[in-house]
């Protein structure tokens, strides 16, 4: 807060320093120029005050001349007596400069006033008509000038004695001052001037200098200053701020004009200039803050009257471009696209040539809009197969496409999203089953424990009763049956909510074979199961981790023994097929495979539907899971009792 | 023959466990959770603790951290929880077997049996020195100037190839072996389609010397490339 204070305090202070600076360097220019041009520099002040008196004087009796030119007839206004006297002189031929300086003209031609024929100071010409003359050949101060004639002075007099020589009557203004009674006459503020352009002579440049610097120092500390946030001043149309400042500046320039030109004291000449040039400089500065504001507040365009004028015209084809069909836009698209191609015919029917040229042109820009349009098409397409292909986490940049392209591929990106979000929830739900089931499973392996336990102390114990005997080899197995339920249960809720984590790297399947057909050697000898075991001579290797790899082979030549027909071969293999190692199994089952290959992996389905044997009927499931968490697959063929499991695996 | 503490919040289990260890001549001593655990080791002369891990109050992790600073007392988790890692966890933790519920009381009773003499052998324990020809690996003993295995001290009975396999583990602790090496080794010619010989062989072994063939402690399977004993 005080910080804002302090900077509206230091612009305000600022703005008054760069208002006084400008003024005092306008103040000081005028003054150096006007000594430069007048060729006043380095003269004392005695001879610039001379000066000044001289020109004054002339311009009275040019003033008196034109008095004489637009009435025939010299009126009033000059009462200047004593500083300066004159005398009006009539004649029909040219006079000679130095006559007339020396005092050698007829009594006979003065028609008005007296001047001491000793002490004239400058003698101005105008002839009959001049004004006349002037208009028609709209160059009037050439003439005035001609007809000017200083003492010190020998220039342009011979021109304008030229020009008036054809004329008839000649006049001239013959006057002499008394530099010493300016007080209360034409000369009353010739003192001051004379002092002033002095002044300005001697200290003028230094001025300039220092107020220069110290205006631009100080505006380039404003527009730093200058607030970067729009407010109503700032919302102004660019074009009427333009218009005003043009406007302010030029009334400014119009007043300090008007205040030379009237006949009023030097001393309102300064004030009113000075007043002026304040105003218009403390204009400019506004106008260049305001600009500098929009500039900073990156409002520039948006405040212009260009811009203004544009809001309808774009809401408008805003409305046009939301509310109509891509149908309907291609049919006006094709419309313009015609009349330009309609216009390019007429051309080539007057002028093949730039025909021709038009032709090129037209076909470039032509391919330019398919590409482009081709390009966002691919983007969207790419976009479109990457979520296709499962990736949801592709997103489209939709930078410079086109509007209906844009929608497009933000619609596919909301698919994605929504698919991302289904499949993050399914998994979600997925982990909760898998946690839910392990939870439950552990607080029923409690109570289990104590059932096992004191089934075995029973058992342990010893009965005579047969019949008891019979109905604890019941209970033994059942609670075993229960045992291994949970376990599989565990099992296959995290293999399909892939909660294991895997460790994929080179598995030698030939060793691995060998391995898994040591560990069952026993059990197939007990169900007088024959296997035949065929791998290739070169041992295979395939990218698989090795321990949950067993336990598929392990579930499958599990379910192999339990429901595999006694006395019969079972079949192993290992074949490789382009970069995939098949294993398979193939077994004859003991009874009938009344079901399909599908509902066989699906959880809790067994081959016998009467669920009386021994296994929970997770088997085949733990291994699809397992399998295809791996990366492998696992199918299953059924042929009349011929049940077939075939393993893929990618080679190494 | 030792006193072992059974700790477990559930009454029934505690019980079982109690007639199944007295009726193999062992003393029993009980707690039903880990604080009292504690206080029962603290107070001494006890053998082995049977740890639940699961356990309203202090559970068996912290009851195992907090016994091991007063005792190197041998330690069976016992615990419903039966996934890979918990058993890492276990093990890691100072425990020296795990035992996953619902449990085999056979096996159970093997455990203990081992975990008490491997205990009581320290302290006895000849020099082993591969040049007088005896190996010895966890509670394995191999005297081969008689070509005689023991396991926990106790006398297991394997046939010679058996015991040429049992010694070439021995011998590469800590080294997978593959099929093919383990055959050219013990029986000293080239392998022609004779793997599952080695397998089968190997299994055979397991039954022997493991408490619990499917999840042996001594020779481990390594799915796709051999067998390997841990060092």
């Amino acid at each position: 807060m005080t910080d804002k204070k302090n900077n509206i305090w230091l612009k305000i202070v600022a703005a008054i320093v760069f208002t006084a600076s400008a003024m005092m360097f306008a103040f000081s220019m005028v003054g150096v120029v006007a000594a430069s041009e007048k060729g006043l520099s380095s003269r004392d002040v005695t001879s610039v005050r001379k000066e000044i008196y001289d020109e004054r004087a002339m311009s009275c009796s040019i003033d008196i001349l034109s008095d004489i030119a637009d009435n025939g007839s010299l009126d009033r206004r000059y009462d200047c007596a004593p500083a300066l006297s004159y005398a009006i002189l009539e004649s029909d031929i040219k006079l000679d400069k130095d006559d007339l300086l020396e005092g050698r003209y007829d009594a006979s031609m003065v028609i008005e006033g007296s001047v001491d024929k000793n002490a004239i100071a400058g003698v101005v010409c105008g002839m009959e008509g001049w004004r006349y003359y002037n208009y028609t050949r709209n160059n009037p101060l050439l003439i005035s000038y001609c007809s000017v004639e200083l003492p010190d002075q020998t220039t342009d007099y011979d021109c304008s004695l030229v020009l008036m020589s054809d004329r008839g009557t000649q006049y001239y203004v013959v006057y002499s001052i008394d530099y010493n009674a300016a007080e209360g006459t034409v000369f009353a503020a010739c003192d001051k001037v004379a002092r002033y352009i002095s002044w300005c002579d001697a200290n003028g440049a230094g001025m300039m200098v220092i107020s220069g610097i110290l205006s631009i120092v100080t505006f380039v500390a404003l527009m730093y200053l200058a607030k970067n946030t729009i407010s109503f001043g700032n919302k102004i149309p660019y074009a009427i701020l333009l218009t005003l400042l043009g406007g302010v500046e030029a009334a400014c320039i119009l007043c300090i004009v008007g205040a030379f030109d009237g006949y009023v004291s030097f001393n309102s000449i300064l004030l009113i200039s000075l007043a002026a040039v304040g105003l218009g400089a403390s204009f400019f500065l506004w106008f260049s803050m305001n600009t500098v504001t929009r500039f900073k507040a990156r409002a520039f365009m948006r405040n212009t009257l260009l811009y203004y004028m544009c809001i309808p015209a774009r809401a408008f084809l805003k409305n046009l471009n939301e509310n109509t069909s891509l149908v309907v836009k291609a049919v006006i698209f094709s419309a313009v696209v015609g009349v330009i191609q309609l216009l390019g015919l007429a051309v080539v029917a007057s002028e093949f040539s730039a025909g021709l040229f038009l032709f090129v042109i037209y076909k470039a820009i032509e391919v330019a809009v398919i590409i482009w349009f081709a390009l966002q098409f691919n983007r969207v397409k790419e976009g479109m197969s990457l979520v296709a292909s499962g990736n949801t986490d592709a997103t489209i940049d939709t930078t410079h496409m086109l509007p209906a392209f844009k929608s497009h591929a933000h619609d596919i990106a909301n698919v994605s999203e929504g698919i991302n979000k289904a499949v993050e929830e399914r998994m979600k739900s997925e982990r909760m089953k898998t946690e839910l089931i392990t939870n439950v499973s552990h607080d029923i392996k409690t109570p289990l424990t104590s059932i096992i336990n004191y089934v075995d102390l029973m058992e342990k114990h010893g009965t005579d009763d047969p019949k008891m005997q019979e109905y604890l080899e019941v209970l033994d197995r059942q609670s075993e049956r229960l045992k291994k339920l949970i376990e599989d249960l565990i099992e296959a809720s995290k293999a399909s909510s892939g909660a294991i984590e895997m460790n994929i790297e080179p598995v030698n399947v030939s060793v691995l074979l060998s391995q898994a057909a040591g560990e069952f050697e026993e059990k197939l000898k007990k169900k007088e199961l024959i296997p035949v075991v065929t791998v290739p001579e070169e041992e295979q290797t395939i990218k698989a981790d090795g321990r949950y790899l067993w336990r598929v082979i392990d579930n499958l030549m599990s379910n192999i023994c339990k429901y595999t027909m006694p006395n019969t071969r079972v079949y192993i293999d290992l074949i490789t097929k382009g970069d995939t190692s098949e294993i398979s199994f193939k077994n004859i089952s003991a009874s009938e495979l009344n079901i399909s290959a599908e509902e066989l992996t699906e959880r809790f389905v067994r081959g016998d539907k009467s669920r009386n044997t021994e296994g929970s009927g997770l088997g085949l499931s733990i291994a699809k899971s397992l399998t295809e968490h791996m990366g492998g697959t696992m199918d299953i063929h059924i042929d009349g009792d011929l049940f077939k499991v075939t393993l893929t695996f990618p080679k190494v | 023959m030792g006193k072992i503490l059974v700790c477990d919040d559930e009454k029934d289990i505690v019980s079982a466990l109690k007639i199944y260890l007295n009726s193999d001549g062992y003393e029993v001593v009980c707690a039903y959770n880990g604080m009292e655990a504690c206080e029962k080791v603290k107070d001494g002369d006890i053998d082995l603790v049977l740890l639940d891990i699961m356990m309203p109050g202090m559970d068996g992790v912290t009851a195992l951290s907090r016994i091991r600073e007063m005792s190197n007392v041998p330690v069976i988790f016992l615990t419903a929880k039966g996934e890979d890692t918990d058993k890492v966890l276990g093990l890691n933790i100072g425990a020296d077997d795990y035992v996953t519920k619902p449990f085999n009381p056979v096996e159970l009773l093997a455990r203990v049996r081992s975990q008490l003499r491997r205990y009581k052998m320290l302290g006895s324990a000849v020099s082993s020195s591969e040049d007088s020809g005896i190996y010895r690996h966890g509670g394995i003993e191999l005297d081969d100037n008689i070509k005689k295995a023991t396991v926990d001290g106790e006398d297991v009975n394997l046939t010679k190839t058996e015991y040429e396999i049992l010694l070439c583990f021995i011998k590469n602790k800590g080294k997978v072996l593959s099929p093919k090496q383990i055959y050219k080794d013990v029986w000293h010619e080239d392998p022609y389609g004779t793997e599952n010989t080695v397998a089968v062989h190997i299994r055979h072994l397991r039954e022997k010397i493991e408490i619990d063939p499917a999840n042996p402690r001594y020779i481990k399977v390594v799915w796709g490339y051999g067998y390997m004993m841990e060092e």
